[in-house]
């Protein structure tokens, strides 16, 4: 940023500089900023329609977390503040009138599930010392495998390798036991379940860009660098099964805009 | 005591951190860890270190890492910080000691109550309640720059809380309605958008609102957003004393807060 | 709660730590160095104070800074931990400088 000028860059872009002066010790008013590629949003995410309700009755998603499909195979830059705002009170909307036509519940039910998964917990990571694994030895080597398997540039091979791995995490998830058996604020529990969520979700996404194969927004893959309208341009829906996950596909919604070529404004 | 097996030739630091949970009984003591010491990591890091690999039952808010979200406030070493945003670098090689934000109830080792911050916004209403009724299909509410640089600066809080923690008149009386929640209602009165000055001022321009403030100025100085709450109870003072006396002066008696747009 | 009459006395502090910063230093000047240096006659300084716009000016420059320390002071006690007694408080420092401000009017305009 050394040809935009110290003066410019103090009005437009003070917290850049900051952040760079403070975490990595470089003034970008005469220095270069080192920069590398990094996880910074997730594309795709739980199934909804239009109105933000998920296949579950009562059960509505928006935002980061939720894929309306708006966003098509690459969610561009701002749109996901905007699309939060609009479907978060669209999923407002619709939740209060589910409520206002479900006034009842069977509170017996919900009381009991509540019992169940209490004492899934508790079984699962609260027994004493028969737990080998720990939580972030776990999400580091998810972090590894995924970034090395199903990365910005992804093959059949490197893909594979993810898959294996994912499930071999899966399994070793299984032993891991909770320090923390405290009922007040335990951050401990809420980081081994999202853990288990983050397992079940690298799982969702390595097996749909497994079986995608094609290159597609931000899907690119070494093997298949081209656009495959005829066979792909799909949503791909992953179910969780006993083994791995079944992937399905329905059909994409064009209103508007057509499937191009990026080409970032060169044509 | 709890240490980490470091290598001899790995800088190493110790943090001495408060510990405590109260619905189990146990009293009120200090932890020391020894971390290994990087010089671009801050206590944030230290203390996920501290979680990830010698001890799960440490409890702590944090969430973007990086000075935005405003949930990693803690004493460090008596100050208020935000842990993301305390370097180690700046107190190696002293030891750091960590504890919960003061002046508020402690639920768990460095996790505070927040509830009694929450409902002060809600008394203040610091949310938008538009000057004018506009239905959608009538477009946006225009603003100019000018407009906005009228109150952008307020606009920047992140609710950490730290103020409330260096203000020394909130931590002898927690009725206080605090900098944070003043200066965010200033954020809505000043805003040109906006018409709920009046019915924020009951509760701004009370006795445990914006007078209760004796300008000790710590609540600016601790602010790591720049926000200067601060100079937003003061610019409130003035406004409020304006009303008061336009209430005498105009007949009719009292009149609504103008909100000094 | 209710919108406070406090900006009754908030006023007075500011307009009392106002005419402090402004004119005391002036009026420290003139009568502690240029009038003991000679700069300045006693007796012309004395002819133009004994002017009643003069003596109106000394007496907000008596009352007003009183107000001040009495609104300052309220609080400092506030700050040093006295909870209770809030009213006698209030009544004895303001009281102080109603009191005051009467003498020097007495004095000064009488």
């Amino acid at each position: 940023m050394r040809h935009i000028g110290e003066k410019k860059i103090n009005k437009k872009l003070p917290f850049v500089r900051e952040l760079c002066q403070n975490y990595v010790g470089i003034d970008p008013v005469d220095e270069m900023i080192p920069v590398r590629p990094v996880i910074h949003y997730m594309m795709g995410g739980i199934d909804t329609d239009i109105e933000a309700a998920t296949s579950l009755p009562g059960l509505f998603a928006a935002g980061e977390c939720a894929c309306v499909s708006i966003n098509g195979a690459n969610r561009l830059g701002s749109n996901s503040l905007t699309e939060l705002l609009v479907f978060g009170a669209r999923a407002a909307h619709s939740a209060v009138r589910f409520a206002e036509q479900n006034p009842t519940v069977d509170e017996e039910a919900i009381t009991a599930q509540a019992a169940q998964e209490q004492e899934r917990i508790r079984e699962q990571f609260f027994r004493p010392g028969k737990g080998t694994e720990t939580i972030a030895s776990i999400r580091t080597d998810l972090n590894r495998a995924l970034e090395a398997g199903a990365g910005i540039y992804r093959s059949e091979e490197s893909l594979k390798v993810a898959c294996d791995q994912v499930r071999e995490l899966k399994e070793r998830y299984k032993s891991v036991e909770l320090a923390d058996h405290s009922l007040t604020f335990n951050t401990e529990l809420i980081a081994v379940l999202e853990l288990g969520s983050l397992l079940d979700v690298a799982e969702a996404v390595t097996h749909s860009a497994l079986q995608r194969r094609e290159s597609r927004g931000s899907h690119q893959r070494s093997d298949f660098p081209e656009r495959d309208d005829e066979q792909f341009l799909k949503h791909s829906l992953a179910y969780q099964t006993d083994g791995d996950p079944r992937i399905e596909y329905s059909d994409v919604t064009i209103t508007r805009w057509p499937p191009g070529d990026r080409v970032y404004g060169n044509n | 005591m709890a240490t980490t097996d470091t290598q001899s030739s790995t800088k190493t630091m110790k943090l001495e951190v408060f510990r405590f949970l109260p619905d189990e009984g146990e009293p009120p003591s200090f932890q020391v860890y020894e971390v290994p010491y990087r010089d671009d990591w801050v206590v944030l890091d230290a203390l996920n270190y501290i979680k990830d690999e010698i001890d799960g039952t440490l409890s702590y808010r944090w969430s973007c890492r990086m000075g935005v979200c405003g949930s990693c406030g803690m004493m460090v070493n008596g100050e208020p910080k935000l842990t993301c945003s305390a370097f180690l670098r700046d107190y190696y090689p002293q030891q750091i000691k960590v504890e919960p934000l003061s002046y508020f109830p402690v639920i768990r080792d460095l996790i505070i109550n927040m509830d009694h911050f929450i409902d002060k916004m809600g008394e203040v209403k610091t949310w938008l309640i538009p000057a004018e009724d506009k239905p959608i299909e009538d477009g946006e509410y225009l603003q100019t720059p000018a407009q906005l640089a009228k109150y952008k600066q307020f606009t920047m809080c992140i609710n950490c809380m730290l103020c409330y923690s260096a203000c020394p008149v909130f931590g002898q009386n927690p009725d206080f309605i605090g900098p944070a929640a003043i200066a965010l209602g200033q954020r809505y009165n000043l805003d040109s958008r906006d018409g709920g000055a009046d019915e924020r001022a009951d509760v701004l321009f009370s006795d445990e609102g914006i007078w209760e403030c004796t300008f000790v100025g710590e609540c600016s100085e601790v602010c790591p957003k720049n926000v200067d709450p601060a100079g937003a109870i003061q610019m409130a003072k003035v406004t409020a004393t304006n009303d008061w006396f336009k209430s005498f002066l105009m007949p009719g008696g009292r009149k609504k807060s103008g909100g000094n747009k | 709660m209710a919108r406070s009459n406090e900006p009754a006395f908030w006023s007075l502090f500011s307009a009392g730590g106002m005419v402090a910063a402004f004119l005391f230093p002036a009026a420290i000047f003139i009568t502690a160095y240029m009038v003991p240096a000679g700069k300045i006659e006693a007796d012309n300084l004395r002819m133009v104070m004994s002017h009643p716009i003069s003596r109106l000016l000394l007496v907000a420059m008596i009352s007003l800074p009183l107000f001040h320390w009495a609104h300052r002071f309220r609080f400092v006690l506030v700050d040093l931990g006295i909870k209770g007694f809030k009213l006698p408080i209030a009544i004895l420092f303001y009281g102080t400088a109603v009191g005051s401000t009467i003498c020097a009017a007495y004095l000064l305009l009488v």
